[in-house]
């Protein structure tokens, strides 16, 4: 408000500028319409001028002509002599350094006037004023005069031609003569020829040397409306009037006045009149102040004092009519007056309004916090404290002004309200909750102020508070809950979902909420892949808690899908309404698995448990047809025939051996019952075993001098075989499996993932199949792990176990271009490794020993007994731990003791040989006891001397190793003895 | 209040009327004194509008360092009395050089003011052999007499001319003396001097009848283009057919345009190549012939090419307005200008090639340069 101006103040300024830009504007326009009638009335006086000059030249220039066409007549005719005469004579007559000749028919010229005669004979007829059309020649200068001169030509007779040169000079005394009655100071006349160079100019020099004033003058313009035209010579404007001259021809005349004079006299002559102008502008300007002043500006000033003066709401009369001192002013004064009175009886309605409300309304500065106005609730509070400061009065413990103030928020950047803003708050005096509307609102005077209306929301808050902890109780429990629990409300829309099923859905409490069940919670058949139902809807539909189908599989928002199992029910409100439905589910998936594969191990252990009887049996059996076989092939009288059947029987027997060993091997595990031996003879067996009759072949690569290792036979040729198999399985239109084995040191392999052992057999096997994906590589020795659509998912997991248990490494990595390509590492022999040297052949029995063999198979016993009395050994049959006992204690003191026991390790119902052996060692600790057994990868056969024996022999006996292992013993033992 | 704002409004006007009327800054005045108004004057308007093409071109490209060119023009009217109000003029104008004069016996007379008032003094028009080889303020683009004559003997030896008569118009003597006696250094033939003064009447049956008495083999014109054109006439007329020789001093149209048919078969000792191609001198000829209504002439080419000279000195020197600030730049580097390239040497002596320039059908060719 201060920086505004008064009105007065307001129309003065406008009164003088706009006085002043008509000033200006009418100043211009006057000095503009001046300097054209200037430039009009040089343009009338000076054609005037040129008119006389133009008349005049061709005067000037023919002064002589009339005399000279006055001889023509004469000579017309007659003898060339007497012409010549005649014009010598009229020649002498001429102005000063004028020349005239005469040229006969050849060009020479053969009459010149006087001073130049020393040109007679000369012949000019080839320069331009002669050879010209135009009667008048342009200014040149003249070979004879060296003056500049116009030639004028006129034809004497066929042959002879009268030249006239007129020197320029000779009009300029009259051209100067007319330039002293210039009536225009500055005023001059120029004659310029066709060529622009200077005939006649006021600068003789110029004219002396021929200027050529066309090309100085530059920047030329016109004719202007007033038919005048503008150039620029030498630095300086000028206006001319132009006029070009018939005679002679194409000579232009220019009266020229500089530019600058007449602008001069044309500011001299505006500058009165703007003078005149301007003081009749002032005058008209202060009486129009003087007027405006009195009657418009003065009752405005009245009546903006008298509503400075004015509170409005109170009841006051503004302003005096007659105050003002016109009548308009007068009425507007009457108006104010009744619009005073009609804001009071407002403001009081306003009152009683605001006063009747139950809520707290006050209004306080912005800037000094003084409270402007409380109503009655606020008053019956607080008292009345209109006036005192709003931080001081309406709390307690106040510093300053509050902290939780919101004068900040009612107010943009600009300064501007910004709307109603809405907060709860405690007030500190009364401990009472309020709900605060806050803005800003503009008051008397236009400043900015705070207005506040707080309604009591104490118990509305305290039922609040008990709602929402309730609410935070029962989100917290759902939240908390080990199962996913979704709610939903009526439509299907996800209402909560806690973190459990956040985890299986993929969808958080934010992303989920709002969504329709369907599209969160997707759920289908495990095996038809169809959707299921909407439990929702179905709860909705039902009233009735359901639960889901089996094999309800839930698909996560990333793929991954599990098997659930759920149940919904509905959320009942106090009048037993549903208005909701909560699913709780869990992830079965783990379970269901688990509860597979324990029912997959039951499967195989029953099925190993099976496998485990039936190779008892079949090995006492195969014992007993294989020692059978073994001794009726050491019958002399047995035909060559014969004996070739009953190898093949042997042999059939023997594969029948290894068969039971699989089988207990399958059923059992265990550890291997190592013995040096060539892998090579096992992987050729195993593999020609398994391709018999299929469209795969097999190549081998296999070294002569690849050595030995120690393995289980059995076993190894198991882990070959599944090898094998799954090569051929992956190619079933046939192709080759290659087999390639080598020996390796620790150091000539690079990350040989082996570090006990520094030597190794390598077995590679490839095969041309499509090859295992790369994702399932890392996982394919894992139990149950299978890509195969019937696989168990144990093949490769036995290898990986047997392979291990041997000391060894299997590995698996993709073939180059296809196929997969498995390698093992098998460490070297204990033995010195190299092939060869392998046990084979007959051992001599030593002596005719004293053999207890327990067993409680009969087969066993009478077959083993007969391989032993073969051998010349005296046999004693114990059935089982209890009677080999006693037998041995009866012999222990006998003259014949028993030099070596072959136990059974195991005895159905009785003592087996593991119990057996701890006994008869306690009689006698020197005791030779084998230790047989079917059981090939029984702990107890592998580590045979930790138990007391001192050998093993696997069932079912075959006749050499049978031998090998007993006379070995006995050598043994007899060495000691000596 | 208001009277405050008013008084600041015309102060507001009064500045800017102040800014307006700026004075700009002074051109650069470059004199041009030569002969206009004696005797051949009209060869000196060839001059004076080739100087004033040159300059009003310079200026329209913006002039030397942000000053524009003001030629002033000056008729010395080929008398001494003349040289000396001319020059004189000239140097209280304060010009930054003078071009000048017409003739080398002008030139020699205006040489001691001129340089004498520490003013750069350019010719293209002066030959003798007088200022040759001097170090001071006096620089020419015309090759000087002792090339003339080693150019012309040579000329002469390759004509076959066994004896010559000369044609001396002693107003310029300087130069006709000069250039016959360093013709005589040079050639071994009977050589006839006839002289005569141009300012006089001159009686050309007598001058003609000198000429021809020794029946020389050729007739060398030491004079003017309008002398030489009346000359070739009159030994013509004697019945002349040998060769006549005329120097860069005739090589003007007026020597055609007066003399006519009798020019027909002149040979011309000129360093100005008459079959010019340079694209540059052939839009000099297109605007001397738009310009003025005449063509480009040897004499209009030489004042052009000078201006030009003079004015990338000008550009060149360290002080705009010091003489010698002006010679150093002229003679440290080559110029190109429309007549070709050319350098000064250390005195200020042009080096450039000469030709034979021959009158044929009206018009001058080249003969070929005279090794």
């Amino acid at each position: 408000m201060r920086d505004l101006r008064p009105l007065q103040d307001h129309i003065t300024r406008i009164l003088f500028t706009v006085i002043l830009l008509v000033f200006a504007v009418t100043g211009t326009l006057v000095g503009c319409y001046q300097y054209v009638e200037g430039q009009k009335d040089v343009a009338r006086i000076l054609e005037g001028q040129i008119k006389i000059a133009e008349s005049l030249i061709p005067t000037l220039l023919l002064a002589h002509e009339q005399r000279y066409q006055q001889i023509f007549q004469e000579v017309a005719g007659r003898d060339q002599q007497l012409i010549l005469e005649r014009i010598g004579v009229a020649s002498r007559q001429r102005d000063p350094f004028d020349v005239c000749y005469v040229l006969d028919g050849d060009g020479r010229i053969v009459f010149i006037s006087e001073g130049f005669t020393n040109y007679l004979g000369f012949n000019p007829s080839h320069m331009g004023h002669v050879q010209g059309v135009r009667k008048v020649s342009g200014v040149f200068q003249s070979v004879f005069s060296k003056r500049p001169v116009v030639a004028l030509k006129y034809r004497l007779s066929e042959k002879l031609l009268f030249v006239y040169e007129r020197d320029v000079s000779n009009i300029l005394p009259a051209l100067l003569h007319l330039e002293k009655g210039k009536i225009l100071e500055e005023q001059a006349l120029i004659l310029l020829t066709s060529e622009g160079v200077v005939v006649y100019h006021p600068d003789q020099s110029l004219v002396r040397t021929r200027h050529n004033l066309a090309f100085d003058m530059k920047d030329f313009q016109g004719p202007n409306k007033r038919g005048l035209y503008s150039y620029v010579y030498q630095q300086r404007s000028y206006y001319a009037l132009k006029e070009e001259l018939e005679i002679p021809d194409g000579w232009v005349l220019y009266l020229q006045v500089p530019a600058r004079p007449l602008m001069v006299a044309t500011a001299k002559g505006v500058s009165l009149q703007l003078l005149e102008m301007l003081f009749l502008f002032v005058v008209m300007a202060l009486a129009m102040q003087f007027i405006l002043g009195r009657f418009f500006a003065r009752p405005v000033s009245a009546i903006v004092e008298a509503l400075a003066g004015y509170t409005p709401g109170e009841r006051q009369r503004v302003l005096g009519a007659k105050e003002t001192g016109v009548r308009e002013f007068a009425r507007i004064a009457e108006a104010i007056n009744t619009m005073a009175d009609d804001v009071y009886q407002a403001t009081e309605r306003f009152r009683s309004l605001v006063d009747s409300l139950d809520a707290l309304v006050y209004v306080a500065d912005m800037e000094s916090y003084e409270l402007l106005y409380l109503n009655r609730y606020g008053r019956e509070i607080w008292g009345d404290i209109v006036g005192k400061i709003c931080w001081q009065s309406l709390q307690t413990n106040q510093q300053g002004p509050c902290p939780f103030c919101t004068n900040h928020l009612l107010l943009d950047e600009g300064g501007k309200p910004c709307g109603t803003h809405v907060w709860q708050f405690q007030n500190t005096v009364t401990y009472e909750w309020y709900e605060c509307r806050d803005q800003a609102i503009q008051w008397t005077g236009g400043r900015l102020v705070r207005m506040e209306i707080a309604i009591n929301i104490t118990y509305r808050k305290e039922a609040e508070d008990a709602l929402a902890a309730e609410k935070e109780r029962l989100a917290v429990t759902l939240r908390s809950i080990g199962d996913g629990v979704i709610t939903t409300d009526t439509a299907g829309r996800v209402i909560l979902i806690n973190r459990i099923a956040e985890g299986l859905t993929g969808w958080t409490q934010a992303e989920a909420e709002g969504r329709d069940l369907a599209e969160v919670f997707h759920i289908v058949h495990a095996q038809t892949r169809e959707l299921c139902d909407n439990p929702a809807e179905k709860v909705i539909r039902t009233g009735q808690i359901v639960g889901l189908a089996n094999h309800t599989i839930l698909i996560a928002r990333d793929g991954a899908e599990r098997s659930i199992a759920d149940s919904g029910a509905p959320i009942l409100d106090r009048a037993s309404e549903i208005i909701g439905v909560v699913l709780v589910f869990r992830d079965e998936t783990e379970k269901l698995r688990l509860q597979e594969e324990s029912t997959k191990a039951k499967k195989l252990e029953s099925v190993g448990v099976l496998a485990g009887g039936i190779a008892h049996d079949f090995n006492n059996i195969l014992t007993a047809i294989l020692g059978n076989i073994s001794l009726a092939m050491m019958d002399a009288g047995v035909s060559e025939r014969t004996r070739r059947l009953l190898d093949g029987a042997e042999k059939a027997s023997v594969r029948a051996k290894h068969l039971t060993q699989q089988l207990l091997t399958f059923a059992k595990g265990g550890e291997p019952v190592k013995a040096s031996a060539s892998i090579a003879n096992v992987i050729k067996d195993s593999a020609n075993f398994v391709l018999h009759g299929s469209n795969v072949s097999c190549r081998y690569d296999i070294p002569d001098d690849l050595w030995l290792v120690d393995i289980d036979q059995g076993q190894m040729s198991q882990v070959i075989q599944n090898l094998i198999i799954n090569a051929k399985e992956a190619m079933p239109d046939g192709g080759e499996i290659q087999v390639t084995c080598d020996n390796v040191h620790q150091g000539s392999e690079r990350q040989l993932p082996l570090c006990q052992e520094s030597k190794y057999v390598r077995v590679v096997i490839k095969d041309n199949g499509p090859g295992i994906p790369a994702e399932s590589l890392s996982r394919i020795f894992d139990p149950y792990f299978t890509t195969k659509e019937k696989g168990s998912g144990l093949g490769l997991a036995i290898c990986y176990s047997i392979v291990t248990k041997h000391g060894g490494h299997i590995s698996v990595e993709p073939g180059p271009d296809s196929g997969t390509i498995f390698t093992i590492y098998l460490p070297l022999s204990a033995d010195d490794g190299m092939p060869g040297e392998e046990e084979e052949g007959v051992i001599a029995a030593p002596k005719k020993a004293q053999i207890m063999i327990m067993d409680d198979d009969e087969m066993v016993l009478s077959v083993a007994k007969e391989m032993l009395a073969l051998d010349g050994h005296e046999v004693l049959l114990a059935r089982n731990g209890t009677e080999a006992l006693r037998l041995y204690q009866e012999r222990f003191a006998s003259p014949q003791p028993i030099d070596l026991v072959i136990m059974d390790l195991t005895i159905p119902g009785g003592m087996g040989g593991k119990e057996a052996v701890t006994e008869i060692l306690a009689v006698d600790p020197e005791a030779k006891i084998i230790v047989a057994s079917g059981y090939s990868n029984d702990p107890i056969m592998a580590n045979f001397h930790d138990y007391g024996f001192v050998a093993a022999l696997v069932k079912p006996f075959q006749l050499a190793p049978f031998y090998r292992v007993v006379n070995k013993v006995l050598l043994r033992a007899d060495k000691v003895k000596k | 209040m208001v009277l405050k704002r008013i008084v600041v409004m015309f102060m507001v006007l009064l500045a800017l009327g102040a800014v307006g009327c700026e004075r700009r800054q002074e051109p650069l005045k470059i004199g041009l004194a030569i002969n206009l108004s004696g005797r051949g004057g009209a060869a000196g308007e060839d001059i004076r509008d080739g100087a004033l093409l040159a300059v009003e071109e310079i200026n329209r490209q913006g002039g030397v360092k942000g000053r524009s060119l003001l030629l002033l023009v000056k008729d010395d009217e080929n008398s001494a009395a003349g040289i000396e109000r001319a020059d004189q003029a000239l140097i209280d104008a304060k010009v930054v050089a003078i071009i000048g004069h017409s003739y080398s016996s002008n030139t020699i007379k205006a040489y001691p003011q001129i340089t004498g008032n520490n003013i750069l003094m350019i010719t293209g028009y002066t030959a003798t052999t007088k200022l040759t080889g001097r170090d001071d303020l006096f620089f020419r683009t015309s090759i000087d007499c002792q090339v003339y004559g080693q150019k012309t003997a040579t000329l002469l030896k390759k004509k076959g001319i066994a004896s010559v008569s000369f044609l001396m118009d002693m107003s310029n003597a300087d130069f006709v003396l000069d250039y016959a006696a360093q013709v005589g250094l040079h050639y071994q033939g009977e050589m006839t001097m006839v002289q005569f003064e141009s300012r006089d009447k001159v009686d050309w049956q007598r001058l003609s009848q000198q000429l021809l008495a020794p029946s020389p083999g050729a007739i060398i014109m030491l004079t003017e283009s309008s002398m030489t054109a009346v000359g070739v006439q009159y030994v013509r007329d004697q019945g002349f057919t040998g060769p006549v020789i005329g120097t860069i001093w005739t090589q003007s149209p007026d020597l055609i345009r007066i003399g006519g048919p009798a020019t027909e078969g002149m040979s011309l000792v000129s360093f100005i190549a008459p079959d010019n191609q340079r694209p540059d001198y052939l839009q000099f000829s297109s605007k001397m012939q738009e310009k003025f209504n005449k063509p480009a002439t040897a004499r209009a080419s030489r004042a052009y090419e000078m201006i030009y000279i003079l004015a990338d000195g000008l550009k060149r020197a360290a002080k705009i307005e010091d003489a010698h600030s002006l010679k150093n730049a002229l003679l440290e580097s080559e110029f190109e200008s429309i007549l070709g390239t050319l350098r000064f040497d250390q005195y200020g002596d042009v080096v450039r090639p000469v030709y034979e320039v021959v009158v044929r059908d009206g018009h001058f060719v080249n003969g070929g340069e005279i090794q």
